[in-house]
């Protein structure tokens, strides 16, 4: 019986141990390599630090030796936190953690704590590693990945070894995964997606290709560097599929080796989706959902020949072990088909709940309202669904709060409008997100100002990059509810009417 | 069509959908790094070049040589629209 997710690796570098498991910028490492390079990683945590279940943060681009990391500090028997190096707020982060133990790579050497990494040879290195590891329980934090909240307080999901194996098991068995998928890495190992890339490639033996940013962002490269390295499978957002099938990029280049095309991370628009059907009309579709609080996916879908006959896109039905439960807002279960209602979910992938947060742990992760049920733990996503008589399948409709996904970000309007709100001469501020063109907008009302403040700037030091809006508007004066809040729908009808389109 | 109207048609096209309001846009700003906000822009400028300038951009042509500034767009466009 499998403990811990690291294990996968250490099998499959028996089996494959001079196959390349990683390849970035046409470097590339075997699985060997990779096991032994993450162990002296780990060893010399261990011996400087002596620390046990503790997080530390990774600030590294994605690289190669980005994911040493992740596995050294497994190894560790510590927590791994990716970062996203590009961005600000990770003071913040660290200040959650409680830790400000960071490993990065400068100057070509790993650094953590004031320390430069040291490769020590001891002949007993793998067995002081494996020894200290084998105290880990299933149960125990693997990693931990950070979401934006409400009130800019960012929140620290918790995951465990056993969620991890469980999906991974699942993910295996569901899209028959072995030793020849060759993936094409799309999601920043700060976004949970690459949760699914990286550990196939560990569990299975595959080799996984390390994407770049111009890959993924001209679609001559992308085309190109598929065909060339014979890219079987991917897990892309669908915003980036969305771009590849607008530019009808399977009609100048010869990609009829991807065969497996996974998406999650928003909402698939049921056009893309179509247009991906007769762009790769053998490769098998499959849509993903499940926010980082349930281990990357909880529900999914694997299209079948009738994608032209959908009227709308499923999410599915629950992978293996999970169950979804509707609750409506007093908390008590829908079971009524077709009747909008919460979605919450259920089983393995549940994660330990918010790093050091016990009061959000408690409003988002609630004892089941099942009766037989009630000592196990369910998740409430804050996502809108129902299950449709049509099908039995499960539809998605919207959000109960202002949150919202952009290019697979999980955003709150709140924080954008908290970070406005500091400057002193907003007086309010409102974030919408138009769908249909991705663009986050902002509007806000502002006392004393001539002209435009330089916004961006005045941003850029406190929110990522992905959340600064593309577009400032001042208002003379909100449109308020009947108690007084800004009516962020009435500002949704004034301002996105269908004609004012740019195009 | 003048190089300087596909020039001031393009900073149109990419201060009204790409607002920037602190900062000018001038036809040698890279557009790359300091203007396109994602993978996103890349393609509503693509379909914007073929509809406006009626011209047919090969997916091969989309590449940050010809995609880095106003400058070197419509030097793409005139070379398009004189084939």
């Amino acid at each position: 019986m499998q403990k811990l997710a690291i294990e996968y690796l250490q099998k499959t570098k028996d089996r494959f141990p001079e196959k390349t498991a990683l390849i970035d910028e046409g470097q590339g490492i075997t699985f060997s390599e990779l096991w032994k390079s993450s162990l002296a990683l780990a060893y010399w945590i261990n011996t400087e630090f002596q620390i046990t279940n503790q997080p530390i943060s990774v600030n590294l681009l994605k690289s190669i030796d980005a994911v040493i990391a992740l596995l050294g500090i497994q190894l560790s028997g510590n927590i791994y936190v990716p970062l996203n190096i590009e961005t600000p707020g990770k003071e913040k982060v660290l200040a959650v953690l409680g830790s400000d133990l960071v490993l990065e790579h400068v100057a070509g050497e790993f650094r953590l704590g004031g320390k430069v990494f040291a490769n020590i040879h001891d002949a007993d290195m793998e067995n002081s590693v494996l020894e200290k590891l084998s105290a880990r329980k299933p149960d125990d934090p693997l990693y931990i990945i950070f979401t934006s909240g409400t009130t800019g307080t960012p929140k620290g999901v918790t995951i465990s070894n056993a969620s991890v194996i469980d999906y991974i098991d699942w993910a295996i068995k569901t899209y028959s995964v072995t030793e020849a998928e060759i993936i094409g890495s799309q999601a920043p190992l700060f976004f949970d997606n690459s949760v699914l890339d990286l550990y196939l490639t560990f569990a299975r033996g595959c080799t996984l290709h390390l994407l770049s940013r111009d890959v993924l962002r001209f679609p001559a490269e992308f085309g190109t560097y598929i065909s060339t390295h014979r890219i079987n499978f991917i897990f892309f957002v669908p915003s980036l599929l969305g771009n590849l099938v607008a530019l009808k990029i399977f009609k100048d280049y010869d990609l009829s080796c991807l065969k497996k095309i996974l998406f999650a991370g928003e909402a698939m628009p049921l056009n893309t989706l179509k247009l991906l059907k007769s762009g790769f009309p053998s490769a098998l579709l499959s849509n993903l959902y499940g926010p980082t609080e349930t281990t990357v996916d909880a529900i999914y879908w694997i299209f079948g020949e009738d994608i032209e006959k959908l009227e709308e896109v499923p999410l599915g039905n629950p992978c293996a072990n999970h169950r979804v439960l509707f609750l409506d807002e007093q908390e008590k279960q829908v079971t009524v088909e077709d009747e909008i209602a919460e979605i919450c979910i259920a089983g393995p992938g549940v994660a330990l709940g918010y790093w050091k947060d016990a009061e959000t742990t408690r409003t988002a992760f609630i004892a089941s309202p099942e009766s037989e049920k009630q000592d196990e733990v369910i998740y409430k996503t804050g996502d809108l669904g129902y299950r449709s008589s049509k099908d039995g399948l499960i539809y998605m409709t919207g959000r109960k709060d202002n949150q919202f996904k952009h290019y697979g970000y999980r955003i709150e309007a709140g924080e954008i409008e908290n970070a406005l709100n500091q400057f002193e001469f907003i007086l309010q501020s409102c974030v919408l997100y138009d769908c249909e063109k991705k663009r986050i907008q902002a509007f806000y009302t502002a006392d004393k100002l001539a002209s435009p403040p330089p916004f961006r700037n005045l941003l850029s030091g406190i929110l990522p990059q992905y959340m600064i809006p593309h577009s400032f508007h001042r208002l003379e004066k909100f449109p308020v509810t009947p108690n007084g809040k800004i009516d962020r729908e009435a500002l949704r009808k004034t301002t996105m009417r269908p004609n004012n389109a740019t195009r | 069509m003048q190089p300087a109207e596909i020039k001031s048609q393009l900073q149109d096209f990419f201060e009204q959908e790409f607002p920037n309001p602190e900062r000018a846009l001038e036809h040698d700003t890279n557009l790359l790094d300091e203007w396109f906000v994602d993978s996103f822009g890349i393609v509503n400028t693509t379909l914007f070049l073929e509809e406006k300038f009626g011209i047919e951009v090969s997916r091969a042509d989309i590449n940050a040589k010809n995609f880095r500034s106003i400058e070197t767009l419509s030097q793409y466009v005139q070379l398009k629209r004189s084939d």
